[in-house]
Order: C-alpha cells, then structure tokens, then sequence
C-alpha cells in the first residue's frame, strides 16, 4: 500500500519524490564546493607560549638597568617570612641607598601597610584569582612608584613555590626563601622554584634550638636542584645573618649600577635579537 | 593554575598569527613541552578549554608533546636525557647536572583552514 494516499501501488506520488532526489544531488555538489573551503594546512610555528610576558620582562629589564636599580624577586611558600625580612632589610637599607617595593598578594594591602611604616613607597599588586605576579603588573606598578635610582626595587612575589617561578618579571635576581618550619625536602619538592633562583634565603634560623630541622639538608637539597645556587642563613627577628644579606644586596647593586654605561648597548643589541626570525 | 595564563598567552599568539597568515579556523595545535617546564597537561588542556570559546581557537583540538629535559651530567662530562627534575642521571647516578634545555614551551605547529 502506498504510504501517502493509501491507494494501491500504481501511483504517481513516486515520481515526485525521485525529482526531489535530484534536488538532493545538487546538495552533495554543494557540500564537495565546502569540501574546497575546509582545506587544511599545516604551519610551523615555534613560538614561544611566555612570549608576551618576556617581551615586557624585557623592557622591564631595561627599565630597571638603565636607571642602575636592582630588581629582586622575592618568592617563597606562604608564611616563610617574607615581609618580616622586608622590613627589618628596609630599616636596615634606610639611608644607605633608596629602595621602593612592589608587594603582590592575591588580596589585601596588608603586607603594604607594613612596609610603608617603614617610610619606604610600597605599591600593591593585588593579582585576584592570579597565583603569580606577571611582567605587565610589574610593568604598571613600576609607572606608578617613585623608582628608587641607583638603589633596590624590592618585587615581593605571591606566596606560592610553584607558579611565580615560570613568570620572569625583568628582576636581575630570583630570590627563594625557605624558612626553618618547612621541610628540609621543599627543594626537591618545588625543584622549579629552586633552579630558577640564584639565591636561597634560609628564614626563622633563630628557631633552630628549638626544632628539629638540618639545615645542611635542606641545602644539599636545593643543590641538588641547582648547583650553583647561593645560600645564606637569617633571621629577621634576631638579626643574624642579616649582615650577609645586605652585603650581598650591596654587591649585586653595585653590579647593577656599573651596568648602567653598558646598557644602552647590550638593550640595542637585545632588540635585534628578538627581531631576528 | 598558571597554565591557564599560559593558555591565555597562546590564544594571543594564535590570534597574532590568524592575523598575520590569514587563517580563518584552526582545526589543531601542537604544543611541544619541556618535561621540567612546571606545565600540567591536563591542567593546560582545562584551561585551553576555558579559554578558547569566542576565540581564534575555538573548537581546536590541543595536541601536547612533553619533551624530555636534556642536561649536562658533571661527573660522566656528557649529555643526558632526563624527565623528572631532580631525578639522578640516568648513566652514572649522579645528582650533579646542569640544565640545557627542559623548561621550554612552545607552540610548534598549526592545522589551520
């Protein structure tokens, strides 16, 4: 039986159908006429995914180096003692050279508050859902301080031993804290952290009488990571070994201003690299 | 979670790149990743996924090789392959090597039409 009258079989509705049949053909043609659109190619490209954030780390870079100020990264896991080191470095830089800070926390301006009432020009970064501080931010906060000339422009990083070590802010140094109240394994840990730095802070060693901590581990471990990593021991609260640290910021300064009649050439030297192809 | 900054820096690239070779969709990106780059890959394809709608990449598929780290072994003087950081070399045992390559990521090629 016929499905669309009903009738018996002899029919003319069929041939109805076979023309739109032919109306489907023209379809297929259509689709071979896309089939040329869709052609697929493939590029090589070699990019890098970090470019962005590289090129204004480089400016950055620039920046910091043509006014002969010292950029340090200040990083390490929450609660090593960053911003307790930051303040009594400050109070003891005070008058010896002039020194700003950029402080980046996901939230409040509380480390700032701290800093400032030290006198010294603070800025916060508040990065939101950001794990990390990037070289736009650092960018923007440097248009917005008193950029200490000649002097150590302070970058206190998020507290966080993963992210902050991919993201290169134009800082001469990546500085790691590890405080006494960690594990002596965080080098082994967070190895990323460790080999990006050039410099490890031991923090809280005024608490070694009282704990359970080899510090000569937790030094082999960040060797192990990074052979030719620096180590210095202090503490904020007592004060020891803070003497190392600021003669350590003194020669990295005084690098950084010698660096400054170099830099216009090594800058212009720079620039054509990142053009080359 | 710093691969979705990653993922948002590609996405800038993928739209330099549209922009300058004249490509309309892309149906494939090849990232090649160093195995010491910090770089999750299921973290990375989670934010390409949360990044790409609305963009250049919107419906691509991601395609991620890991590339093994080479370094400098002190103690054997050669080059070595090793994947994990921290790890020993894979000859001699020894802990004392110096990073060549490992950390890189890089956005190798395109399927595009």
């Amino acid at each position: 039986m016929c499905a669309i009258c009903g009738c018996s079989t002899d029919h003319t509705h069929d041939h109805g159908h076979d023309h739109d049949h032919t109306h489907a053909h023209d379809h297929a043609h259509e689709h071979g006429h896309t089939h040329e659109h869709t052609q697929t190619r493939l590029i090589h490209i070699e990019r890098d995914l970090l470019e962005a954030n590289d090129r204004v780390a480089a400016q950055n870079r620039t920046r910091f180096r043509s006014k002969g100020i010292l950029a340090l990264n200040l990083m390490s896991s929450p609660g090593s003692g960053k911003t307790s080191l930051l303040v009594a470095t400050l109070q003891a830089l005070q008058g010896r050279c002039p020194v700003a800070v950029i402080e980046g926390d996901q939230a409040t301006d509380n480390d700032t508050q701290r800093i400032r009432a030290t006198g010294v020009p603070a800025l916060q970064v508040n990065t939101g859902k950001g794990c990390h501080l990037d070289a736009r931010m650092i960018a923007r906060a440097a248009d917005q301080l008193p950029l200490p000339v000649d002097g150590v422009l302070f970058i206190e990083n998020v507290g966080n031993l993963v992210c902050p070590a991919s993201f290169d802010l134009g800082e001469a140094h990546k500085v790691v804290l590890a405080s006494t109240t960690e594990g002596e394994d965080k080098p082994l840990k967070y190895p990323n952290m460790f080999a990006a730095s050039d410099l490890m802070l031991v923090s809280k060693i005024d608490l070694l009488p009282y704990i359970r901590f080899d510090v000569a581990q937790l030094i082999a471990n960040a060797q192990r990571v990074n052979p030719r990593i620096e180590v210095l021991q202090v503490s904020a609260q007592s004060g020891a070994g803070v003497p190392e640290w600021l003669a350590w910021i003194e020669r990295e300064s005084a690098q950084a201003r010698s660096n400054i009649i170099a830099t216009k050439a090594w800058s212009a030297n720079e620039h054509r690299q990142h053009r080359a192809p | 979670m710093h691969e979705l900054s990653l993922c948002q820096g590609l996405i800038e690239l993928l739209e330099a790149e549209s922009a300058a070779r004249g490509f309309q969709s892309i149906d494939r990106v090849q990232l090649a990743i160093g195995s010491w780059a910090n770089v999750d890959p299921e973290a990375l394809r989670f934010g390409f996924a949360a990044a790409s709608p609305g963009t250049i990449a919107d419906g691509a598929a991601l395609d991620i090789e890991m590339v093994p780290a080479e370094v400098w072994c002190v103690s054997c003087a050669a080059q070595r392959q090793v994947t994990e950081r921290g790890d020993p070399c894979p000859v001699c045992g020894g802990g004392q090597l110096l990073a060549q390559s490992g950390e890189e990521m890089r956005l190798a090629a395109l399927e595009v039409h």
